[in-house]
């Protein structure tokens, strides 16, 4: 059976594809952010949380479940989004893994509730280790289900199990993508400590400058390690692919070399203490590495001019409306913000 | 087909989507009215600086958000995670179509959030008057949520002009997103004061709490006038057809109708009661009313969900997936080849199984489980044979509408109807009938010689069907019908009409049918009063007198109660009857016997499983039989027969089904029992010609009966010449009743089989109108064409068969015999039973009168034909000469 002949015939799009492919790219950044945020802040707090002296009732906890409850809700954009341009091939790999891929509700349904419980104190010596360890179940599920659905070939497994109990775990692919994640959680987390004591009034006061120099010192170091993981990513590319990346397409070896070179910017300023400088650069290396993401995904196709070949009829009243309302929603986030912000500081004053 | 098949086997997708979506729905709409009230109780606390409200708002919005925004905003996620697993080729079409519009709900959903957490986390910093703002925003923007996916579910029920178009406007503004909208708002509003009550019973203090319970109570009240406007609007914008599968058509309608209608009755109740004794209220109260309301969202919208069955979007896929399109290209192609993945190649008779569960999880699994929860398909086949199950394939999508049509080649069918008869450990091959017996050995009758009078009597039908499941249903009751004339032999011969008696003595071994039928135990319930054992519908017995009926120009014996079963329980459905004509003083002036031909071989068993009552006699519909008929009739018309038989209650099928044949009237909105039977069947049935109409009457050329045996059999004019195929005969009958529903359903149905044009199809009513000889015999000549369908005797100028006479007034059975049973006849049981009169009257067992046996009747041969033209001159056929032959 050709694995190509697998993939289902697309439905006509709305829009051009690279209109979904950007609108997914810029909402898949701010979900991966918050999300790191989210798990990173919980594996460096709960690290933290083991060592002496460290109060349960840090304001740390504090807005976790908020950038959880925003990690979810951007992430319902760029799936929405990928469903619109890959959806023959998502629709299908969900299928195939459907039982892991559909516990992921009820698995983040549980984590959110156990994040409002480290929020409030809840035994947070379990409790944030084991949402910690649920979020990061889903990101497991999640690579499995975005790896499954780039390799038609590997769909056959359908063929033995129709159960939906599959995994990815033969893809050499899926285990230095999971371990991305962590490490970039990690990261993340160290980076996050960082802000947040950068984010102080009393930022100057030694102890705080301690903290946010720790935090940057995590970050250095994990993106280290993620300099490592990320070459073991492109080793374990199927040769004609990693060949590609390597100086055969200009495009995907440039996007490399740019995000290493971003990355190995943020770990000097990361062990310099350059805290903004240092947060530019990771928001710099995410959205290369967001792009290169996207590049991988149709560079995996067998067939090229998978976006190309999509049947599409413009209709452009809708998108304006979304542009609209998008717009317009912005407005009311910011408008709310600066109430409470304005609201914070009068009451400071 | 495009998309690899979850094998949800025991749960279902069907299932798995309810429980996800309904529980969703239900939080996310109490989000949706929630907001609006936690606006409204902010706004009036601040007005009337109730701290106690205030404090009632800021405790319940941490609940709020505890529920709406935790599980409401994942189980959101939730549905759409499985959707896409359970229909991905829908999910796919709705994402496509919609997906600014999601977009637009997902802009919506983030100001939702933010709103919701600056609202919580700042209660008490922002002032009051910013914080009714957001509190504003939220309440906007989470009905905004509501009205986006409103129109997306209300294009899914009613696409519109969409359909045309293809326009995301037409799809969005379709005829049921408004009343939806308002529809859906006012159940978001009660749900809010539902929900309210659970923060209120935390209240501390006995005052505060029973205030709050009683604002909650209103609350949840205020929307009652829009919920029953906007539910009226809604249901009215539904089409009717959409609304009668709803409601009437799809037998899993009836439990969610009922549910949510009790659900919603109970709720009010308890509100009112909530109203007034608001003290007494416990949070079991409230916990059953959280319950009643989840138990009527439910309901709704799975009603919502039947409606539109067999579609996903009405008119462009089905709930399989499957477009129109898909369906009738697989009917050439073959499901198998066009799906993708498909790992059977060729089908063939090795891996028909493994094949027909492939085309089960194609075709059947997006609605149906395998031993499952929901819609389980096992129970539902359980009766039925292969060859009920092909039958059942062939009827989808027809008038079991709510069932998209089969998706594949005649082969496909076969093997997914062998891979569901496999389930049950049944055979999926068609039954190979045993050869035939062949008649017995019996002397044949010698030619007698002439009296003064010549008695001819005949059966009026040729063969009479009774059904023997007497304590389930009745359908035909035991009621044959003899006729004869008495001649005085003359040059002229005349009709004897008075100052004689004509009786009948059936065969001795047949006299007691009562201790064979229980037909006569269950007389008061089928017919509404109670019979004399042996004695017919009309107070005839197994022996007795003919009357003289003029109209009919002979005399008859009406509804005498014959059964095949002798009294030793042997089987023979061609009894013998005596008949005799005595003068005034007692004289025998002549004698006959003729059969009354009579049968249980009714060929239910093939499709609706079960053995035969008489399994040696391959005779009677056993009860197992009979009760699978009852229960597929419950289910597709709502009856109640299978039960109301087991409780010693059966019925007539009569009582609802006019029936010229035994003069019922019937109810005046339901088919007529010929039009019910074939027309239901036409829509099902998988055979061909006369296939068809052997598969059920007992006239199967390898049946014990075959009763189909006259001259026009040995022809080998097939049932179908003058019949018409199955579809036709049925079409003429249900033309006759267009002013039915049923009628134009299943006319409808059946339409596509026809090879005229439903306007060219000459109405007929069973029994009344009925194939004419002429169509073929012009003037008594031999036909040069054999298609008599279509054209029906039946009226004062053209009567039937059955009833017509020659020009000398005598009736065309007493020489030819009965219809079917046309002389020469070849019986089933003795060769020339059914020619005993022709053979002792003339020597042959051609019609009386041919062969210039003039003298039978009359003293003299005449050379002129003056009952009808053609007939003195030689029999012809095949039939003469073998008998010449064998001479």
């Amino acid at each position: 059976m050709d694995p190509i002949a697998l993939v289902p015939t697309p439905d006509t799009l709305p829009a051009p594809a690279f209109v979904f492919e950007i609108l997914g790219a810029a909402t898949l950044f701010l979900h991966l952010i918050a999300m790191n945020v989210v798990i990173g802040g919980l594996l460096v707090g709960g690290w933290k949380l083991f060592r002496p002296r460290t109060s349960t009732k840090s304001p740390f906890w504090k807005g976790l479940p908020h950038t959880l409850a925003l990690a979810i809700n951007l992430g319902v954009a760029p799936l929405l989004f990928l469903q619109v341009t890959w959806g023959t091939h998502f629709f299908t790999s969900s299928v195939i893994m459907a039982v892991p891929w559909l516990l992921v509700v009820p698995t983040l349904i549980l984590a959110y509730y156990g994040l409002y419980g480290v929020q409030a104190g809840w035994a947070q010596k379990v409790s944030a280790p084991v949402v910690a360890l649920l979020l990061l179940c889903i990101a497991f599920v999640l690579v499995n289900n975005m790896t499954l659905m780039l390799e038609p070939g590997r769909w056959i497994v359908y063929e033995r199990a129709r159960d939906g109990l599959s995994l990815n775990l033969s893809m050499p692919l899926v285990w230095p993508r999971f371990l991305h994640f962590v490490v970039a959680c990690v990261a993340v987390g160290g980076l996050f400590q960082a802000v947040q004591e950068g984010w102080r009034r009393w930022r100057h006061n030694t102890v705080v400058r301690e903290r946010r120099a720790r935090g940057l010192r995590i970050f250095a170091w994990a993106t280290k390690v993620q300099i490592l993981v990320g070459i073991v990513q492109i080793v374990v590319l199927p040769p004609g692919l990693r060949s590609q990346f390597l100086g055969k397409d200009l495009l995907l070896t440039g996007l490399v070399g740019l995000g290493a070179l971003l990355a190995l910017g943020a770990i000097v300023t990361g062990q310099r203490k350059l805290l903004w400088p240092t947060v530019g650069l990771y928001l710099g290396t995410m959205a290369v590495m967001i792009g290169l993401r996207q590049a991988l995904r149709v560079a995996f196709q067998r067939v090229p001019g998978h976006l190309v070949n999509l049947p599409v009829e413009t209709d452009l009243g809708p998108l304006l409306v979304f542009l609209l309302c998008f717009a317009l929603g912005l407005a009311g986030v910011a408008w709310m913000v600066r109430l409470v912000l304005r609201a914070g500081r009068e009451e400071a004053a | 087909m495009n998309y690899p098949i979850w094998e949800l086997d025991v749960l279902g997708g069907p299932t798995l989507v309810a429980l996800v979506s309904i529980i969703h729905v239900y939080v996310a709409q109490f989000a949706v009215g929630g907001g609006i009230f936690l606006f409204a109780m902010d706004w009036r606390a601040q007005r009337s600086g109730d701290a106690a409200l205030l404090d009632f708002v800021r405790a319940h919005t941490r609940f709020f958000l505890l529920l709406t925004m935790v599980f409401g905003g994942v189980s959101g996620v939730g549905i759409w995670f499985t959707i896409a697993l359970v229909n991905p080729a829908a999910t796919s079409l709705l994402i496509h179509e919609f997906v600014f519009g999601w977009a637009t709900e997902w802009v919506f959903f983030v100001l939702e959030i933010v709103a919701l957490l600056i609202y919580h986390y700042a209660f008490d910093l922002l002032a009051p008057r910013d914080r009714l703002k957001v509190a504003g925003i939220y309440a906007f923007a989470a009905w905004m949520s509501l009205v986006i996916i409103a129109g997306i579910l209300a294009f899914m029920l009613t696409p519109g002009d969409w359909v045309q178009t293809g326009s995301f406007w037409d799809g969005f503004f379709n005829p049921t997103f408004l009343p939806s909208v308002v529809f859906r708002t006012s159940v978001a509003l009660s749900l809010a004061g539902l929900f309210a009550m659970i923060t209120a019973m935390r209240a501390r203090f006995e005052p505060i709490r029973k205030r709050l319970v009683r604002i909650a109570v209103a609350w949840l009240l205020v929307p009652v006038v829009g919920l029953k406007l906007g539910g009226w609007w809604y249901v009215s914008a539904v089409p009717q057809e959409l609304r009668e599968r709803a409601l009437q058509l799809n037998p899993e309608a009836g439990v969610f109708v009922s549910h949510g209608v009790a659900a919603a009755g109970l709720l009010l109740v308890l509100t009112l009661l909530m109203l007034v004794v608001p003290r007494r209220v416990g949070r079991v109260v409230v916990a059953l009313m959280l319950l009643c309301g989840l138990l009527a969202t439910g309901s709704f919208e799975y009603l919502r969900e039947i409606a539109r069955k067999p579609w996903v979007v009405p008119g462009v896929m089905y709930a399989n997936g499957l477009s129109p399109a898909d369906v009738e290209r697989a009917r050439t192609d073959g499901l198998l080849s066009m799906a993708r993945w498909d790992f059977f190649g060729e089908l063939t008779e090795a891996n028909r199984v493994p094949a027909g569960r492939e085309l089960f999880n194609l075709q059947c699994l997006a609605c149906h489980t395998r031993g499952g929860i929901y819609n389980d398909i096992e129970p539902r086949i359980a009766s039925l044979t292969y060859d009920g199950l092909r039958a059942w394939l062939e009827g989808m999508g027809k008038v079991r509408d709510f069932m998209p049509p089969f998706a594949g080649t005649p082969a496909e069918r076969d093997a997914l109807a062998a891979y569901l008869a496999s389930l049950h450990g049944k055979s999926f091959d068609s039954p190979v009938l045993p050869e035939p017996t062949s008649p017995r050995a019996a002397p044949v009758p010698a030619q007698q010689e002439p009296g003064e009078h010549v008695l001819l009597a005949w059966n009026d039908l040729g063969m009479h069907s009774l059904s023997d499941a007497f304590d389930r249903f009745l359908l035909l009751p035991p009621a044959n019908t003899l006729e004869a004339v008495l001649i005085h032999r003359a040059d002229h011969p005349t009709r004897v009409t008075q100052d004689v008696t004509l009786s009948y003595a059936l065969d001795e071994r047949h006299r007691d049918p009562a201790s064979q039928l229980r037909f006569w135990q269950h007389s008061a319930s089928l017919l509404g009063q109670p019979l004399e054992p042996n004695v017919g519908l009309t107070g005839q017995g197994l022996t007795g007198e003919l009357e003289h009926v003029d109209e009919a120009k002979a005399w008859r014996a009406e509804a005498i109660p014959v059964a095949p079963y002798a009294s030793d329980g042997s089987f023979d459905p061609y009894p013998l009857v005596t008949v005799q004509a005595h003068d005034a003083q007692g004289q025998l002036l002549a004698e006959t016997q003729v059969v009354l031909p009579t049968t249980t071989e009714l060929r239910c068993l093939s499709c609706h499983g079960g053995p035969w009552r008489h399994a040696e006699h391959q005779a009677g519909i056993s009860d197992e039989t009979a009760l699978n008929i009852l229960a597929l009739h419950d289910r597709d018309q709502g009856t109640s027969l299978h039960d109301d038989a087991l409780a010693g209650r059966p019925v007539m099928c009569q009582k609802c089904h006019a029936d010229p044949a035994m003069a019922a009237a019937g109810d005046p909105d339901v088919l007529s029992l010929s039009a019910a039977l074939h027309g239901w069947h036409a829509t099902t049935m998988h055979l061909e010609g006369a296939e068809a109409c052997t598969s059920c009457h007992p006239a199967h050329p390898r049946g014990t009966t075959r009763c189909y045996r006259g001259l026009h059999a040995s022809r080998g004019m097939a049932c179908t010449m003058c019949h018409g195929s199955l579809e036709a005969h049925a079409a003429s009958l249900l033309v006759a009743e267009q002013d039915k529903p049923m009628a134009v359903r299943l006319l409808a149905a059946v339409e596509p089989d026809l090879t005229m044009a439903v306007a060219d199809l000459s109405p007929r009513t069973a029994w009344v109108n009925e194939p004419d000889c002429s169509s073929c015999h012009k003037d008594f000549e031999a036909p040069t064409a054999y298609d008599a369908f279509n054209t029906w005797a039946g009226t004062d100028e053209l009567p039937l068969f059955r009833h017509r006479s020659g020009a000398m007034g005598l009736r065309c059975q007493a020489c030819h015999g009965s219809p079917h049973a046309l002389y020469p006849a070849t019986n089933s049981t003795e060769e020339h039973r059914d020619n005993l009169q022709p053979l002792r009257l003339t020597g042959l067992p051609f019609p009386v009168g041919s062969e210039g046996s003039c003298t039978t009747c009359h003293t003299t041969t005449w050379p002129m034909a003056p009952h009808h033209p053609n007939m003195v001159r030689p029999f012809r056929g095949h039939e003469r000469r073998a008998w010449v032959t064998a001479e």
